[in-house]
């Protein structure tokens, strides 16, 4: 307490370099916060699809050919696969554009392969489970609003549910629709904004089938765990014959090339704004250290340990870092929709609890670092030596 | 009070040690009031600062008070310097922006008076050295001669044995002088360990008894 009125009266007597280090460190630790924010966005997909156990399958994709192509035109050649010996069963989905109390929902009804194999991060409750006994709704994006756990919703077609799971912002939703000659784990997944998932196997399929919804184009085929790779490569013949085979090894491959290439587009800037703000805050940190020590030298000749000297300037920087640390986890913790345009622009990164740990190492590390300049400063030069000087 | 055997303080100038304090011995005992003189670059700040727990000698014994000075910690000088000593420079080594009640208050925060009091023992202090009407003003603000008695009242606020005073004189006139010096001196009738260095014949004149340092050794 003694020690804090010192403190201030070298807070005060440096009000202006530690405002420029506070401001600095508060665009530093924001741009450190985006940059996580953002691989985390990048990588969520891929971490997801990582996390599915499909190991064992391939991502089938065909080209769309708007003339020929209806919403089952693909069930002739799953049913075909399945007389193949190494088949086990088809992941796939049926979405649909429905309403909830006037608000417009995507719906996904999920079967229990789906909804075991994609696992997306809950913020409240739990994921679905196969094993339910009714219809169970995990709610995302502007469709959470206003919804508590336990409660039923139903939807205008006519599904009603229980409230399971939320997901705040922006839920990841499966999309087996894109084709092409690369894909990558993360082209699996698309980001929607008002949405619920409900399981398809407790939901009356004639409510589901209703507004006639659409079903996946494309699918991931998943073998059996015993299948041998003469059976496997048997069925893959058959479906590269009629499309496009992804396995599980390869959309992983092509979605850390994908995100290697989004860094290295996405680091320089950050970083080197971040490397150079270090150094002010360093440099800054120098100049007020040297400014102080003829004032530390006579603190030190009243009854200031050395020790204590380099503590309350340490603890002064501290207090000049303490605006920016909570600023930015305010910011991170209670707007993480801060960074978003508006209500229908994809959010560009994902900000939580995780991303603040960088930020607390990077300012832990700057602190370290400040901390260590006086003392060498007292290695090279006592108090007492800074006082004669000084006197000179 | 003070027990110095065998001291020296070397620096290293160059490849060549040298002695700035060559084996000093010094008793000064409880209660004396007495100058250190000596040519410029004798060693006397050198010693004072080695006395106040400012400075470590690098040989010999020295004892304060019954504590052990040589072999104390950082922390443990920086205690001493807060209890046992008062320091009084002749720049007068305050902190030039803040007020002078806070310059006096400043050793109180390094040391164990009760944050009650600390106000109170301060205005005494100031009163003491007769410089209480200014306890608001910014020491940049005063005289030298006033810097020299908020100085004091520094040095006076933790009621330390000692008072250790570097020409303290050095930047004020004659008369000014005069005022500080029977300061001093009454620090010395109420019992004070008083130890002055000084160049001026006259400052030495108040004081009990003199030594002389030449090329850091006494004489
Ligand atoms: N850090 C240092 N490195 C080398 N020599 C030093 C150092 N500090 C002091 N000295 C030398 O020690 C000697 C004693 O210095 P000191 O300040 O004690 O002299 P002084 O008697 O107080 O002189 P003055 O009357 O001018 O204040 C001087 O010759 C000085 O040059
Ligand atoms: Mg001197």
């Amino acid at each position: 307490m003694k020690k804090l009125i010192v403190m201030l009266s070298f807070l005060k007597r440096n009000l202006l370099p530690l405002t420029v280090i506070a401001v600095t460190m508060t665009v530093s630790l924001f741009m450190i916060i985006t940059t996580v924010g953002e691989y985390q966005y990048r990588s969520y997909a891929r971490k997801v699809f990582a996390d599915s156990g499909l190991a064992h399958s391939v991502y089938f994709c065909r080209g769309y050919d708007p003339l020929r192509e209806d919403r089952d035109s693909n069930q002739w050649i799953y049913d075909a696969a399945a007389a193949y010996p190494a088949f086990s069963q088809t992941v796939t989905y049926t979405t649909d554009v429905d309403s909830l109390e006037g608000e417009i929902v995507n719906v996904m009804y999920q079967s229990d392969a789906l909804l075991q194999a994609f696992r997306p991060k809950v913020s409240r409750g739990r994921w679905l489970k196969p094993d339910a006994e009714e219809p169970e709704a995990v709610l995302g994006g502007f469709a959470c609003k206003g919804r508590r756990l336990g409660e039923y919703i139903t939807l205008e077609g006519g599904v009603t549910a229980r409230v399971v799971g939320l997901i705040e912002g922006n839920a990841l939703w499966p999309s087996f629709n894109r084709s092409g000659t690369r894909m990558s784990a993360d082209d699996l997944f698309e980001s929607v904004d008002s949405c619920a998932f409900i399981n398809a196997a407790q939901t009356d399929p004639a409510l589901i089938e209703r507004n006639r919804p659409q079903r996946a184009r494309n699918a991931i085929i998943c073998f059996k765990e015993d299948a041998d790779a003469w059976e496997i490569a048997e069925l893959r013949a058959f479906l590269e014959q009629q499309g496009l085979c992804y396995d599980y090894e390869t959309l992983l491959l092509h979605a850390d090339e994908d995100i290697a290439d989004a860094l290295r587009r996405a680091l320089p800037l950050p970083l080197f704004l971040v490397t150079v703000m270090s150094i002010s805050v360093l440099c800054v940190g120098a100049v007020i250290l040297q400014r102080s020590m003829s004032e530390q030298a006579k603190y030190y000749l009243i009854g200031c340990s050395k020790r204590e000297g380099i503590l309350l300037i340490t603890g002064a920087l501290f207090m000049a870092f303490l605006v920016p640390i909570l600023l930015n986890t305010v910011l991170a913790m209670c707007f993480p929709h801060f960074l978003r345009l508006g209500r229908y622009s994809e959010p560009e990164y994902i900000i939580n609890g995780v991303t603040l740990l960088p930020m607390g190492g990077y300012a832990a590390v700057m602190l370290i670092l400040l901390w260590g300049m006086p003392r060498l400063f007292y290695k090279k030069l006592s108090p007492i030596q800074v006082y004669r000087r000084n006197l000179s | 009070m003070i027990q110095m055997e065998h001291i020296s303080k070397i620096y290293q100038v160059g490849d060549a040690p040298f002695y700035a304090l060559r084996d000093v011995s010094l008793h000064i005992g409880a209660g004396e009031m007495v100058a250190v003189r000596g040519r410029s670059g004798a060693g006397k700040s050198t010693l004072l600062h080695i006395i106040g727990g400012l400075d470590t000698p690098d040989e010999g014994r020295y004892m304060l008070n019954g504590l052990n000075v040589g072999e104390a910690t950082d922390a443990g000088l920086a205690r001493i310097r807060n209890e046992q000593i008062g320091f009084v420079l002749q720049d007068f080594s305050l902190i030039d922006h803040r007020s002078t009640l806070y310059n006096v208050t400043v050793p109180m925060l390094f040391g164990k008076t009760p944050f009650s009091q600390m106000k109170t023992k301060a205005l005494d202090a100031l009163e003491a050295v007769g410089v209480s009407d200014q306890a608001h003003k910014a020491v940049s603000d005063m005289s030298g001669g006033q810097r020299q008695r908020v100085a004091i009242a520094r040095a006076l606020v933790n009621d330390p044995p000692v008072i250790l005073a570097d020409e303290p004189t050095g930047n004020l006139d004659s008369e000014t002088t005069e005022e500080i010096m029977k300061l001093f001196v009454s620090l010395h009738e109420r019992g004070k360990t008083v130890v002055i260095v000084t160049h001026d014949e006259h400052v030495a004149s108040f004081c009990d008894r003199s030594i002389t340092i030449s090329d850091g050794k006494i004489i």
